[in-house]
């Protein structure tokens, strides 16, 4: 039986896909699943260094599509979870290296071994954007409550639902605080306005900041929110029925936001 | 072509594209070469044309209606639908994939339809128009969805939106000053009616209002009501 093929992407940059990847592959992999995380951002490598593995890299996703290695050659082992490896990216070529048929391939190829592929996009909505979704069946789509990159991961759903079907939302770094004060959007008009299933919430948590810096995912520590967070999404990912808890205050930004043109 | 006698096929010139008639009786080998030979003659005259085939009464044998597509692709027609009343003829032509009619005259009346006005046709549509996406229309344009900010609708005529309105709008374009915006939750950043521009108010701090609005123009600038359905023009 082919394992399932994910693709986490968000149009923005910076709103916490490889983070997300991180947790992702780290918490399929302590509920015993086979996984491979698939670093898809090319040139801008980053998923090696929050899972911890920057040293054990030799060969990387270019050198397999050019043929330079075998495919097992390239996966590195975690350090924690013998049933999760990581396909890091080069840090040296560009997008344009491979061609979305090729990772069609190479994502085939590792369904084969593993329960789960989880493919890390980069940030625009180019080649890069295109290699990444290629060969996935499935897409979870980040944002955070703010303006711009809902805009953007609305962007990304509108071309996404052209090839994989509607996909599924994780609303990453929602300040409590922020909603209550009505300073930010919250769960449901991030909802309204991108209309499809919101497969979790992530609490803002500055644990997430130190556990990417020691190589070690938040959802590693069970006492943080954020990898609860992670870990119920999780379980949601394997077909669980887990309540989303509500983060929703008072106040609505966009009930803020001010109204236009003469009205009587 | 046999001389004198019943004409073995006639090619009309329908407003839906040559219209071939096939005589009913005549062997249908004497038929195709006719219409080989006729194609011929034609000297790719019919290439690109929307032709109709009229069967009649005749039952069509597989290799018969191979045969006679191939002559007919061969000279770059393309095949728009066939009227057919044997059913065995009817189930064939389906079953290889051309669209079968009853007859010819309905199809023509069809044809004719009902006069239309510029600017009286509309664009139905029903999804969500996300961020980067542009809807063009040279009619009116009517959306049960949302619009989505980063979203675009470019309409020769009104503008209808079942759900919440938060992208651009571009009703009456380029110049119709007639033309409305109507949406059950209208928020857009910005709204335009033909020449004109409407740009959301920064500074004040109104509640969402969830009730259907109207757009218009009234003296020269865009106004906003509420939308009671007492929609007449001003």
């Amino acid at each position: 039986m082919s394992g399932r093929a994910i693709v986490i992407t968000s149009g923005k940059g910076g709103v916490g896909k490889t983070t997300a990847t991180a947790n992702l592959g780290v918490g399929l992999a302590k509920h015993g699943r086979k996984v491979v995380m698939v670093d898809g951002d090319i040139g801008l490598r980053n998923l090696d260094i929050i899972m911890g593995l920057e040293n054990r890299i030799v060969y990387h996703l270019v050198d397999v599509v050019r043929g330079r290695c075998q495919v097992r050659q390239a996966l590195v082992k975690d350090k924690r979870f013998p049933n999760l490896c990581l396909l890091p990216a080069s840090q040296v070529d560009q997008k344009e290296a491979i061609t979305p048929e090729q990772m069609r391939d190479l994502t085939a190829q590792l369904r084969e071994e593993f329960d789960f592929v989880l493919i890390d996009c980069p940030a625009g909505i180019e080649q890069g954007f295109r290699n990444a979704v290629a060969g996935a069946d499935e897409a979870i789509v980040i944002t955070t409550p703010d303006v711009s990159p809902v805009r953007d991961a609305d962007r990304v759903i509108g071309l996404l639902q052209s090839s994989l079907g509607d996909p599924q939302l994780i609303i990453n770094r929602l300040s409590t605080d922020m909603v209550r004060r009505g300073d930010m959007l919250n769960q449901q008009d991030v909802l309204d306005i991108l209309a499809v299933r919101l497969l979790g919430i992530v609490p803002e948590d500055e644990e997430v900041v130190i556990a990417g810096n020691r190589g070690s995912p938040v959802i590693l520590n069970a006492r943080s929110r954020s990898g609860q967070a992670y870990e119920r999404i999780v379980r949601r990912i394997l077909g669980e029925e887990v309540a989303i808890p509500e983060f929703n205050g008072s106040g609505s930004l966009i009930n803020r936001l001010g109204r236009l043109f003469l009205r009587r | 072509m046999s001389g004198g006698g019943e004409e073995l096929f006639t090619i009309k010139g329908l407003k839906g594209g040559p219209t071939f008639l096939f005589n009913d009786q005549a062997p249908f080998a004497e038929v195709i070469k006719a219409v080989e030979e006729e194609l011929a003659r034609a000297n790719g005259f019919f290439r690109d044309s929307p032709a109709i085939l009229a069967f009649g009464s005749r039952v069509l044998s597989k290799e018969e209606w191979r045969t006679l597509k191939e002559i007919l692709h061969r000279e770059g027609l393309l095949l728009r639908y066939a009227v057919a009343t044997e059913p065995a003829s009817r189930e064939l032509l389906y079953k290889e994939g051309l669209p079968v009619r009853d007859s010819l005259a309905l199809s023509q009346e069809n044809k004719k339809g009902p006069p239309t006005i510029k600017g009286s046709n509309a664009l139905y549509l029903r999804r969500n128009l996300r961020s980067g996406q542009k809807e063009v229309f040279e009619g009116n344009v009517v959306l049960v969805g949302d619009v989505n900010q980063g979203a675009e609708i470019l309409a020769g005529g009104d503008t209808i939106v079942f759900g919440t309105l938060r992208g651009v709008v571009h009703a009456g374009y380029p110049d119709n000053k007639e033309a409305v915006v109507i949406a059950l939750n209208l928020i857009p950043l910005q709204l335009r009616i033909g020449p004109f521009i409407g740009r959301a108010d920064e500074g004040q701090n109104h509640r969402r209002v969830q009730q259907p609005e109207i757009a218009r123009v009234k003296d020269e600038r865009i106004v906003i009501e509420p939308y009671h359905g007492d929609y007449r023009r001003p």
